[in-house]
């Protein structure tokens, strides 16, 4: 990766005794969209939060655009957009007065009418803040953190909280910056936002990353799925590249082999004329991957095994 | 328009313009605020005057003594509840993501709690003079020089006490024993010869101490005992007290860089 943007080198951070990041790299190219997937408390913001300046590490490096964004930090901020997880409003303040206020505070800001329609609050604009929708104040704080075009953008969960629509305007508008050639760090639990935006992913759990690259390489480290109801009086067919589990009726293939194995079952269905009702064969969704870390990170007696799972 | 921005935005001249006017903004939809900040010392300080009509030294005594009041009411406790409600709303890490740098962001939010006490000591001195028949202040500058003193020191110290303060409600409280230390000085609350001579001297160190000595001197042009200063004994006698206030104001300086909080409390 020639031209790195966001650079996290061994980031540890400690709040008294609890140690929230533990050890986390990365290395972000321009106009790369990077999605930091993890549940509550796995390090996410805080990782970002380094990276905007806000948290000094304990120990390790973090380089936005080559610079520190401590040390540096006149020269980092006019280039970079921030999306808090949390609020940041005055909420006396309506809209309008709130974008016009960091319109001055932001250099070679988008116009107030311009922000208002890209996050679609333009019939909006003389509410006061505390009024908005919790997805109204997310798009509002949307507004802000691309107002100054920025070349890198952090955005801390931005669609929490949101309704669906809310959810692709917002979508739409982190597509736009993305073609435009911003780079992206975002952190989501929504495994979804990550699938359909980023082009790399991470899962971060209890301060490691365990697990990164493309959606569709960390999707590949777990097995496909084919599941039906199960058919009566008939044995079961082994499957070449599969594990059978049966649970009450439902009969479930983990399966590192979907066309070949799903051809054989049905051959088989075929042969023996037996009806698979319920049948749905899918590759892993990161959900499954999620799910599979989260489960077995919970059961492995906490911090010590995390390293293996990369 | 656009060009003149791209310079500007970065000047923190302008971003605390930009942040008083957001402040002032708050101020005018905040009416709770507004009143408990604006028009309740200002006329508390009206009604303490009032009756203190021609007497020269004793009405600028209580003039002055009253204005340390309204300093203390306002840039210190008041503007601890801005500085702990801007926490809470996460406004204060939001603008650190942004281009001001952490002293201009803390001078922005105090800037319209300051500009709101300059203001109160305006109409109350014009008060004095139009009203009580008060002399003229003589020596503006000093007195000038002591209000924006004080104001800091009152300012650097609501900014620590902020960081141990969850709300305006906390603020009675966590504002209670700093507003007592901050009044019971003679020249403040006390009044000028109320305790016994060494307790007064060690107690004009105080912040307020000299902060009111200032005042008084600016005001009248003369000591406390009645000597008549000239022109440049009034502003030479003004250092010694100029200079305490510096010292407060760098201790109050440190503690903030020390202890001051940019964000809610919740890991």
């Amino acid at each position: 990766m020639e031209d790195v943007v966001i650079e996290v080198n061994q980031l540890r951070r400690s709040y008294g005794e609890f140690e929230a990041v533990r050890g986390v790299s990365l290395a972000i190219g321009r106009g790369e969209l990077f999605a930091l997937l993890g549940t509550n408390g796995a390090g996410k913001t805080t990782t970002i939060e380094a990276l905007e300046g806000l948290q000094r590490p304990t120990s390790g490096e973090v380089r936005v655009l080559g610079l520190d964004p401590i040390a540096d930090r006149s020269a980092v901020r006019p280039r970079t957009g921030v999306m808090l997880q949390h609020g940041g409003f005055t909420g006396a303040l309506t809209v309008r007065e709130t974008i016009e206020s960091w319109r001055a505070l932001t250099v070679r800001p988008r116009a107030t009418r311009d922000m208002l329609e890209t996050v679609e609050l333009a019939d909006r604009a003389d509410v006061a803040v505390e009024q908005l929708s919790g997805g109204e104040g997310r798009r509002l704080e949307l507004a802000l953190a691309v107002m100054g075009r920025p070349e890198v953008l952090f955005l801390d969960e931005p669609t929490t909280g949101m309704d669906p629509a809310s959810r692709r305007r917002t979508w739409d508008v982190i597509r736009e910056l993305q073609a435009g050639g911003t780079t992206i760090l975002l952190t989501t639990h929504y495994l979804e936002e990550a699938e359909v935006l980023a082009d790399r992913v991470a899962i971060m759990q209890g301060g490691h990353i365990v697990s990164r690259g493309t959606p569709e390489e960390v999707v590949h480290t777990l097995p496909a799925r084919i599941t039906f109801r199960s058919p009566e009086g008939s044995d079961l067919p082994d499957l070449p590249h599969g594990t059978l589990s049966v649970d009450g009726d439902r009969v479930a293939y983990e399966t590192r082999d979907l066309q070949g194995d799903l051809s054989q079952l049905l051959d088989w269905a075929t042969a023996t004329g037996v009806r698979l009702y319920g049948l749905s064969a899918r590759p892993a969704t990161l959900e499954d991957v999620f799910l599979d870390i989260a489960g077995e990170h919970d059961n492995a007696g906490h911090r010590l095994e995390r390293e293996e799972v990369r | 328009m656009t060009t003149v921005t791209t310079d500007r935005a970065a000047r923190p001249s302008w971003q605390m313009l930009a942040l008083l006017r957001m402040e002032l903004l708050a101020l005018r939809r905040n009416w709770t605020a507004t009143a408990l900040s604006v028009v309740t010392p200002l006329l508390i300080g009206l009604l303490l005057t009032s009756g203190y009509g021609g007497q020269t030294v004793p009405g600028v005594r209580r003039v002055v003594s009253v204005t340390a009041l309204i300093m203390v009411f306002v840039v210190h406790h008041h503007l601890t509840t801005v500085y702990a409600s801007r926490r809470q709303e996460n406004v204060l890490k939001r603008m650190r993501v942004g281009l001001p740098s952490d002293r201009t962001i803390l001078l922005g939010t105090a800037s319209s709690t300051v500009l709101t006490f300059l203001a109160q000591t305006a109409v109350l001195a014009l008060y004095a003079i139009l009203v009580l028949d008060l002399p003229v202040p003589r020596h503006p500058l000093v007195i000038l020089f002591a209000l924006l003193l004080g104001a800091a020191v009152m300012a650097a110290f609501a900014a620590v006490l902020s960081a141990v303060t969850r709300s305006s409600e906390a603020a009675m409280l966590t504002t209670l024993p700093s507003m007592v230390i901050f009044l019971a000085t003679p020249g403040a609350l006390l009044p000028l010869g109320a305790l016994p001579a060494p307790i007064e001297r060690v107690l004009w160190f105080l912040p307020t101490g000299p902060f009111t000595e200032m005042l008084r001197v600016g005001w009248l042009a003369q000591t406390d005992e009645g000597r008549a200063l000239g022109f440049w004994d009034s502003h030479l006698l003004a250092l010694p007290s100029a200079g305490v206030l510096l010292v407060w104001l760098v201790i109050g300086a440190w503690l903030t860089r020390r202890f001051f909080r940019w964000e809610p409390r919740h890991v």
